[in-house]
């Protein structure tokens, strides 16, 4: 191994990871080194006494840092397999912050290869750990870490996201805190190969050289892979919803065992204009129970603005609403009061499921909000297709003429998916500059590892049948 | 040649400029580049003009100036501009901009966001100006 320690820079910790899996399955192992730049009593060195946590036995915060950070590292070592050592440059060091914000981290692959043997795909750009694992050998002729880390030593201070810290736990209990585990785990996902170094805001080549993500990022509405597009293309596509697919053979295959099926409300019965019913694309609440396989099935009564309510369902029901709503399932508007506070509501009232359709025009999304008392499951719609299902029904504060909603789950279509159940990335409209097109598509359910946004309810797992970032890694060479 | 990303005063710029097109003009090294921006009232699309998009490309050029020089006051090498190795391997350094951040930011009702956000520059606007509307159930709206 080729190390790039740096004159006194203590290295602090090596991490050899081996794991066995399941009987058949191959034998992953990398080496990861951490190399620890924190000076004497700063970062990993900081003497600061900590009480144990979560399984983490450090006494002092420098303790508890560098073990997180092994911990992080055993993970992606036991996954990741390559006869290189994978060397991370890592610190604790201050790092921009407000008082309500701050930058907890970074990770970063230092250098890009293109053009070398191993290298699956010709005139295309692989990160440095990945070039290393590929060529069998360090391959930089300038050699140096493959991965950068930084991660801010400010947080939780005065100034710097106030109260709120690093959880260096290594159970997941983060409980309000940030759970430094699942972030560096996110962070080094990047920095060993989940992401593309073309731009895709203006669609422009890292040095010239499509990256090897390039080969399987593919625009589904105009079937052409960025690898064969123009920039302008390229740019055009990373502003499709869901228009953006992940070819990559081991993801897809991996798909239907990770992510659940899309949610969907079916409308059957006389307001349906078809026999086989009228589907509709909904947004699943956070608070109550989740759809599953067994539908929910009720007959729709849309509820009233009652005369004492500043909004649809934003007070207790009235009689005429509640024996509308009473073992059916009701429709209110959004607007004025909480999700949650509609649902509650309509359940007191005796509802059995509540569509919530949207006040303003915009694509469907999930309901925030929480409840624990909330029994009854509920979706939004969009403000065109609640008015569709209400323009269906005949009276209202009920429907005796039989308009049916199903609550269920697609039996083709799986979330964060395209129609061939390919798995979508991030690509919002406007661009978010660094946030799309190198992270999967927030709309997959259950949530991954490598969305934009770091979940509370992610685990440390980044394989399949949990998460899907090491099928990605497997696609492109890992 | 990498053509740099929007930096936040590069959006700041095109936001006080309302552009509302794509605007494809030269980037630093002469190759084509391409920025699409979306108009806040109609959300379509038009080419820039030529003052917006030389405005574009001159906070380009100062933006990657600017972090040119960064580098080479640390002693490190150009990013993404390709060597080639004497064993005839291409290689380049990375930079900042393409490094991942996580930024969190406390919203009003107290509960923490965190996001991951490529580039050192998106990163720290974002402390101030979140940039994700995520659709998925964490970050949807209560009402």
């Amino acid at each position: 191994m080729t190390s790039n320690k740096r004159p006194n820079l203590t290295l602090l910790a090596v991490s050899l990871a081996l794991a066995l899996g399941a009987a058949g399955s191959a034998q992953a192992a990398a080496t990861i080194v951490i190399n620890n730049l924190n000076g004497p009593g700063v970062g990993f060195n900081d003497a600061t006494p900590a009480t144990p946590v979560g399984g983490n036995t450090g006494t002092t915060l420098g303790q508890q840092r560098l073990i997180a950070f092994t911990h992080a590292a055993n993970i992606w070592g036991a996954t990741l397999t390559s006869s290189v050592p994978i060397v991370i440059n890592a610190q604790f060091t201050p790092l921009a912050c407000t008082a309500t914000s701050a930058v907890l981290g970074s990770a970063g692959a230092t250098q890009v290869f293109a053009d070398f043997p191993g290298a699956p795909k010709a005139g295309t750009l692989y990160s440095y750990a990945l070039a290393n694992k590929l060529y069998g050998s360090e391959i930089s002729d300038a050699p140096g870490a493959q991965i950068n880390a930084r991660f801010n030593s400010e947080l939780g201070k005065a100034g710097c996201l106030t109260g709120s810290s690093f959880y260096f736990g290594l159970d997941g209990n983060e409980g309000s805190n940030i759970d430094f585990v699942a972030t560096l785990l996110h962070e080094m996902g990047h920095g060993i190969g989940f992401q593309t170094f073309t731009n895709g805001s203006t669609g422009a080549q890292f040095a010239g050289y499509p990256s090897v993500w390039d080969h399987y990022l593919l625009d589904n509405t105009t079937n052409k892979l960025w690898v064969n597009m123009t920039n302008a293309e390229r740019a055009a596509s990373s502003l499709k919803d869901a228009g953006l697919s992940w070819t990559g053979p081991r993801v897809t295959a991996a798909v239907p065992s990770v992510l659940t099926a899309t949610p969907e409300l079916r409308i059957v019965g006389v307001g349906a204009t078809s026999a086989a019913g009228d589907l509709y694309k909904v947004g699943e609440a956070d608070f109550g129970p989740k759809l599953d396989k067994s539908p929910v099935t009720g007959q729709i009564a849309q509820v009233a603005l009652q005369a004492d309510s500043p909004g649809s369902a934003c007070t207790p029901f009235n009689e005429a609403n509640a024996a509308a709503v009473r073992r059916n399932i009701a429709l209110v508007s959004r607007g004025t009061c909480g999700f949650a506070v509609k649902v509650k509501n309509a359940q007191n009232a005796g509802a059995i499921g509540v569509i919530v359709a949207d006040n303003a025009p915009g694509p469907v999304t999930g309901m925030g909000g929480s409840d624990p008392t909330i029994t009854i499951p509920a979706v939004r719609v969009t403000q065109a297709d609640g008015a569709l299902i209400a323009a269906s029904l005949t009276k209202p504060n009920g429907n005796t003429a039989g308009t049916v909603g199903k609550f269920e789950r697609s039996k083709t279509l799986i979330s964060g998916t395209d129609a061939q159940r390919r798995i979508t990335m991030y690509t919002p409209n406007p661009y978010q500059s660094g946030s799309s097109v190198s992270h999967y598509n927030t709309t997959a359910s259950r949530n991954q590892l490598m969305e934009p946004a770091i979940s509370a309810d992610l685990t440390h797992t980044v394989t399949a049948p949990i998460d899907l970032t090491f099928e990605l890694l497997k696609d492109i060479g890992w | 040649m990498h053509i740099p990303g929007l930096t936040l005063r590069s959006v700041v710029a095109i936001a006080a400029l309302a552009l509302t097109g794509s605007a494809f003009a030269a980037g630093q090294d002469g190759q084509a580049s391409q920025t699409v921006s979306k108009d806040p009232v109609t959300g379509k699309v038009r080419n820039a003009t030529a003052a917006e998009a030389k405005q574009l490309n001159d906070l380009r050029a100062a933006d990657l100036a600017a972090r040119k020089a960064e580098r080479k006051a640390a002693g490190l090498p150009a990013a993404g501009v390709v060597r080639l190795q004497q064993n005839g391997i291409a290689a380049a350094y990375v930079d900042e901009e393409l490094v991942s951040y996580s930024v969190v930011r406390r919203n009003a009702d107290g509960k923490l966001e965190a996001d991951c956000i490529q580039g050192k520059s998106a990163a720290e606007a974002a402390l101030n100006n979140p940039v994700t509307t995520h659709s998925e159930e964490h970050q949807h709206d209560v009402q």
